[in-house]
């Protein structure tokens, strides 16, 4: 009965140190997603947080500089809600028309370092930093999505 | 017609799928009553042949997209969309696969095979579970075929058939690509096996048949799932370009989540076998690994999860939903009510310390971990329903909540073999604890003398000391027992242990591999280096203990894409290593990039160099530079890992010869996947020993002149050798060509020789170019490129000097110039006497020399500054010409700016200055900056005059005008000269140097300085009140002569005029040359007319036209 009872208190030690270790690391290191226009809706509030940003990529506003390196682009806003997505067509849709709206709220975005080679127009991009003082988006890291053709064939591949 | 033969077998697929469900299902009703046991046994009968039916069926269909595939039927839209004409055959193959509707059709096919086999091939222990697990398998089957059939069907037929595919995606093509999928396929579809069964077990109350029918596929799924997964590491180590091997993506996730729960079953089957318990866990871990696969394939496909690669969204996601639901539902309801049944007997609970505890803490740990992985991969979703927020776990989220759990377990893997049972349970701890101690001691020990002193790390590499120890002490106390009775030798008992005991050792071998790959994890994740540089072409940059020398840029054309790389030189301190070729592919039609790095691997550390971008002009590229510190490991671990599960998995055969076979077959796999990791080249080629460094001893050679001479560097010890590769078919080789014999002539007789080594030419051509050229110096022809290969030669010209005592001196990648050289020569001359054979190296500052980087400026000094002034007009054109060097020993490589750019000198042109030109690159090349101020990025090497620069610009003219600059570098010499007879110059410090007479008119010189840093010069534009001298320089100055720098500054002036007057005046028509010159030039275009025509021998032709060309010049100095 004794030994019943130190394995209990193993588990519930190692479950209870591992939800510590969730809820910790959330707090810390994860990082708060927002649209665009929620971004914008925050206010001072954004400054100096992590932030998780998403939005379609303006082709045209693309600039790169190879021997900084540094790309700077603009991205527009576009629902996160999957419903909300899907009730627009789909993402390509919803990135295609974000674009051509010159109205939506939108981020210039800084990445100090190589261009991927998926950043182009309607791409989506998900942007992970800080809002800077003067407006600009500090991207630490940057992940692109791309409603092209190879969009659902890279997955396939890349660990499904 | 392929078409449709491929939706036909896939239709009658699903007919067949749901026959066999409900064949299997009769057969259980029928066996249930006696009277009707025969009639069921017949219906079995026909849902195993079924199975076999299934499986056929969806091979064929498998076949058949594959012919598809490989005799281009762009007819079917998925033919189209994934493959080319262009594309090799190995890659058509992986193309069937590569999307969404191929790897459903993979899926099945491999599901009803799995499916056929498990229920056809079942152990006699396990036969009574064979009906309900042939229910549901058939029905999982059906389940993917139907939405294979009607939602993502392969065979899709396009109203017109384009005449060429759109290609595969060019991140797909890789050889691992043709394994990765099917792999990890086997490894989910192999989960769906032990699930049918335990379901089969649950429902017939027979769970000890059960353990007997799952252990072997349990296995294949678990190491399948393992293979894909190292695969798709290595793929994205190689492929993806991003330096990383893992980013806890939601796709990678999803594989990884079933492997995590399918090992803690591997491990509950083991307590299940020795009859300890484990029931209830085990069966939670068969249905949430079942559970898993299709939360895997549902999440990457429904869009719910943000991934880099994961699949757009599709109309799968609600399908994949309602089947996770109703599997969880289905069989945790079953669970509950069969709880009786799994309640176990009396086995007594063992203390934590023992062999049952680490069991308990493994299926633990796994557990949690999996939780961990499933609540970071649904974190936005889970944040957004509690607290309204959307939370993202990034990489080091998952890293900090999962890393301590992944230590403890390679500790309880270390603790695990120590411990026993009961009152044996310390007893071997006992034996093993200062083997065990040893271990956890000397592992941190040596990490931390290696320079990897981060605490955490050094906790776990004590644990994975303690673990590797303990894990070696099994074999080395395995292989003594068995010697002891057996007195076999050492590897033939090492042989016979790991025969025997298979699944034992298999698993020690897998948990070593574990031990082996925490090492590369503890080296990549918590030592990360990453940087950015740009390197101008020929110039070098320290990276860590690196050295990099960026030679070349260079690119082709293959198939359907355009490849541009780079060759980068890697040293190790002056020790050459190898040649990397980072590249950058460019499809054609998609305009998609693929990054290919170049690898330098070692067992400490992997140098990967990836190109990132270059200037137009390709003088300079900017490279990303990851160390992976012990990554390895990881690689190596990856593969005993294997290598472990295979020996697991072996059947149980009694001929001898299928066990060699067996061993030669994985010892040659093995080998292979060793020979793809670390003998494949990873974009590093060697060339020889590479470039000899200023300081080396030049590589010795062999070379047999053009007029039949042999001669040996070595023979030319004490004498100063030039050698210069060359061809004829390289422009800049041709041009550098008369430089080389000028200097030729120059020190000829002195102390000097030249060779002229031909590279990749032929004999006539040589000859023929030397003669155009008037080449005097010895030439010969390098047959076969050996001697390019001593001397690392990547791209020509390459000009190397060696000093008398057989030292490279001086080392000049691309055309030479006459005054760069013979500056060489002078140095190495002046110094030669003093110099013995076998004295240290000398120390000539050359191109080449690697120097540390400072980013203190105090030894920056402009050596030379002219300025260049043509009025005419209302206008001025001024040319500045700078000659900067270093009095430091590191080369200043500038402060950086706001946009993170490094750049050392800053020039600003006058107010109202416009049409800025450089001579090279320029603004945005080199310079950054506009034209009211730029900066130069070029780095400052030690030596005098490493940099220089060149350019001009225009500003309004008005007399009386006043100009100042001011430079923040002292400057030891400025020259100004005028090219005007009215207009002078009048200003502090200013002095005035004569007037002379030049091509391009009277030009008047004026000299100033040394300015401190900081010192303005100054100076207004005056009516010249000088005239022209008749000896040109310095008669008119009232100053007290100082001969050394009149004489510097009548050269620089002479140099200048020619040098800066040619490229100001280019615009504008050149000016007539004198009267006099006339009949002169007419005789030796004359001259040269008759020697073309053959009228002339080329000894006379020589000598008249060096007659004709003194004149000449004395008429143009006049």
């Amino acid at each position: 009965m004794q030994n019943k009872t130190t394995f209990m208190i193993a588990g519930l030690l190692i479950v209870g140190a591992v939800i510590y270790l969730m809820v910790s690391s959330t707090g810390s290191t994860a990082q708060f997603f927002v649209t665009v226009a929620e971004l914008q809706a925050m206010g001072d509030a954004a400054m100096q947080r992590n932030l998780t940003v998403s939005g379609a990529v303006l082709g045209e506003s693309i600039v790169y500089d190879a021997m900084a390196p540094r790309v700077t682009f603009t991205i527009l806003n576009v629902p996160a809600d999957p419903k909300e997505v899907e009730r627009r067509g789909g993402l390509a849709q919803v990135l295609h028309d974000a674009v051509q709206d010159p109205t939506g709220p939108r981020l210039e975005v800084v990445y100090n370092n190589v261009k991927p080679d998926l950043l182009q127009n309607e791409a989506q991009a998900i942007v992970r930093g800080k809002l800077g003082t003067d407006g600009r988006f500090y991207a630490d890291e940057l992940l692109l999505k791309c409603p092209s053709r190879y969009a659902e064939e890279v997955p396939a591949q890349a660990g499904d | 017609m392929v078409g449709e033969i491929g939706t036909l077998l896939i239709g009658l697929s699903l007919a067949v799928a749901l026959y066999t469900a409900y064949a299997a299902w009769r057969s259980i009703q029928l066996s249930a009553v006696p009277a009707t046991a025969a009639q069921g046994k017949t219906w079995l009968q026909s849902a195993q042949n079924a199975t076999y039916a299934l499986a056929g069926l969806l091979g064929a269909a498998l076949l058949v997209l594959l012919v598809a595939f490989l005799t281009d039927h762009f007819e079917l839209s998925y033919v189209a969309q994934h493959s080319s004409t262009v594309i090799p055959v190995y890659l058509k193959i992986s193309a069937v696969w590569a999307g969404q509707e191929g790897s459903l059709l993979l899926w099945c096919a491999l599901q009803a095979l799995f499916a056929a086999l498990s229920t056809g091939r079942a152990s006699d222990q396990a036969r009574p579970l064979v009906p309900w697990a042939m229910v549901f398998l058939s029905l999982i089957t059906a389940f993917f075929v139907a939405v294979t059939l009607f939602l993502s069907p392969p065979f899709t037929l396009l109203a017109q058939v384009p005449l060429e595919g759109r290609g595969l995606n060019p991140l797909l093509r890789h050889p691992g690509m043709i394994f990765h999928p099917p792999a990890l396929y086997v490894g989910y579809v192999g989960l769906a096996i032990p699930f049918a069964f335990a379901m089969a077990a649950l429902i017939t109350r027979q769970i000890k048949e059960w353990t007997a029918a799952i252990h072997t596929w349990t296995l294949i799924a678990w190491l399948g799932l393992g293979l894909g997964l190292l695969l798709g590491m290595r793929w994205a180590y190689d492929v993806l370009g991003w330096g990383g091997y893992w980013g806890w993506d939601p796709v990678e996730n999803a594989g990884l989540l079933p492997w995590f729960t399918a090992t803690a079953l591997l491990h509950g089957a083991v307590m299940q076998e020795e009859k300890r318990g484990f029931h209830v866990w085990n069966m939670l871990m068969v249905i949430f690994s079942f559970a898993l696969v299709l939360f895997g394939t549902f999440a990457t496909r429904s869009g719910m999860i943000q991934s880099v690669h994961a699949y757009t969204a599709s109309n799968l996601g609600g399908y994949f939903l309602t089947a996770i639901a109703v599997t969880l539902v289905g069989s945790l309801a079953l669970l509950f009510t069969r709880r009786a049944v799994l309640k176990t007997s009396s086995a007594t609970v063992e203390n934590l310390l023992s062999r049952d505890g680490m069991f308990f803490l493994t299926l633990a740990l796994f557990s949690t971990l999996t939780l961990s992985v499933l609540v970071g991969s649904l974190l936005p979703t889970l944040t957004e329903v509690f607290s309204g927020q959307r939370f993202e776990a990034g990489p080091e989220w998952f890293d900090r909540v999962t890393g301590p759990q992944f230590a403890v377990l390679i500790l309880v893997i270390g603790l695990c073999p120590l411990l026993g049972r009961g009152v044996a349970a310390l007893k071997r701890l006992q034996q093993l604890r200062w083997v065990v101690i040893a271990g956890a001691v000397v592992v941190p020990v040596a990490a931390a003398m290696a320079g990897l002193t981060e605490v955490f790390s050094l906790i776990g590499f004590a644990f994975i000391g303690l673990a590797g120890a303990a894990t070696l002490a099994e074999f080395v106390d395995g292989v003594i027992t068995r010697r002891k009775r057996t007195n076999e030798a050492l590897l033939n008992a090492l042989w016979h242990l790991l025969r025997l005991q298979r699944r034992k050792y298999g698993g020690y071998l897998v948990h070593l591999g574990v031990i082996l790959m925490a090492i590369g994890i503890i080296g990549t994740r918590m030592y990360p280096f990453e940087a950015q540089t740009s390197i101008n072409v020929g110039q070098a940059t320290t990276v860590g203990e690196y050295t990099l020398i960026f030679e070349e840029l260079k690119n082709d054309f293959i198939a359907d894409y355009s490849t541009t790389w780079a060759n980068v030189s890697v040293y190790r301190g002056t020790t050459y290593l190898t040649t990397l070729q980072p590249r950058l592919n460019r499809y054609t039609g998609t305009e998609q990039t693929i990054t290919v790095p170049a690898l330098h691997p070692a067992l400490h550390e992997d140098l990967y160099l990836i190109l990132s971008g270059w200037t137009s002009n390709g003088e300079t590229a900017t490279f990303k530079v990851v160390i992976n510190v012990l990554v390895n490991f990881l690689w190596l671990g990856g593969l005993i890992f294997l290598a472990g599960g295979a020996l697991a998995l072996w059947p149980r055969m009694a001929n001898r010869t299928w066990n060699i076979v067996a061993l030669v077959v994985g010892l040659f796999l093995l080998i292979g996947a060793g020979w793809a990791m670390w003998g494949m080249s990873h974009g590093s080629v060697s060339y020889g020993g590479g470039r000899p460094l200023v300081g080396q001893q030049a590589p010795d050679f062999r070379l047999s002149l053009l007029d039949g001479e042999m001669v040996s560097l070595s023979d030319l010890r004490g004498k100063v050798t030039v050698v210069n590769f060359w061809a004829t078919w390289c422009p800049s080789c041709v041009d550098e060509m008369p430089d080389l014999q000028t200097v030729w002539e120059a020190y000829n007789g002195q102390n000097v020789t030249f060779l002229g080594i031909a590279y990749q030419d032929s004999e006539t051509n040589v000859r023929s170019a030397l003669v155009q050229y008037g080449t005097t110096y010895p030439v010969g022809l390098d047959t076969g490129d050996r001697i390019a290969e001593q001397y690392g030669i990547t791209g020509i010209p390459e000009t190397f000097i060696v000093a008398p005592d057989g030292r490279v001196a001086y080392v000049h990648v691309g055309p030479i110039t006459a005054d760069v050289l013979s500056a060489q020569l002078d140095a190495l001359l002046k110094s030669s006497p003093t110099k013995l054979p076998g004295d240290s190296a000398t120390e000539t500052v050359a191109d080449l020399a690697i120097y540390e980087p400072t980013t203190d400026p105090s030894g920056v000094v402009i050596d030379q500054m002219h300025y260049f002034i043509a009025p005419s007009g209302d206008t001025v054109r001024i040319a500045e010409y700078y000659l900067i060097g270093n009095t430091g020993d590191r080369t200043y490589i500038g402060t950086q700016n706001a946009d993170g750019i490094r750049t050392t000198l800053a020039f600003t042109p006058p107010a109202g200055a416009g049409d800025l030109y450089f001579d090279g690159p320029g603004l945005g090349e080199r310079f950054v900056g506009d034209i009211t101020r730029f900066a130069d990025t070029r780095p400052i090497p030690p030596g005098k005059t490493t940099v220089d620069v060149d350019f001009s610009y225009q500003l309004p003219f008005t007399e009386g005008m006043r100009i100042e600059r001011t430079l923040d570098v002292p400057i030891r010499l400025v020259a100004l000269i005028v090219s005007s007879e009215r207009i002078g110059l009048a200003g502090q410090g200013l002095a005035p140097q004569g007037m002379m007479n030049t091509q391009m008119g009277p030009v008047a010189f004026y000299s100033a300085g040394p300015l401190a840093a900081g010192e303005p010069l100054a100076f207004t534009f005056v009516p010249q009140t000088m005239t022209v001298t008749k000896t040109g320089s310095g008669t008119t100055t009232a100053r007290a002569a100082n001969p050394t720098r009149d004489a510097l500054l009548g050269v620089a002036a002479l140099a200048l005029v020619a040098f800066v007057g040619y490229r100001l005046i280019k615009p504008a028509s050149v000016p007539p040359p004198p009267e006099a010159a006339r009949p002169l030039l007419e005789a030796i275009a004359a001259l040269d007319a008759r020697f073309a025509a053959g009228d002339l021998a080329e000894e006379a032709y020589r000598q008249e036209r060096e007659t004709l060309k003194q004149q000449l010049y004395e008429i143009l100095q006049e």
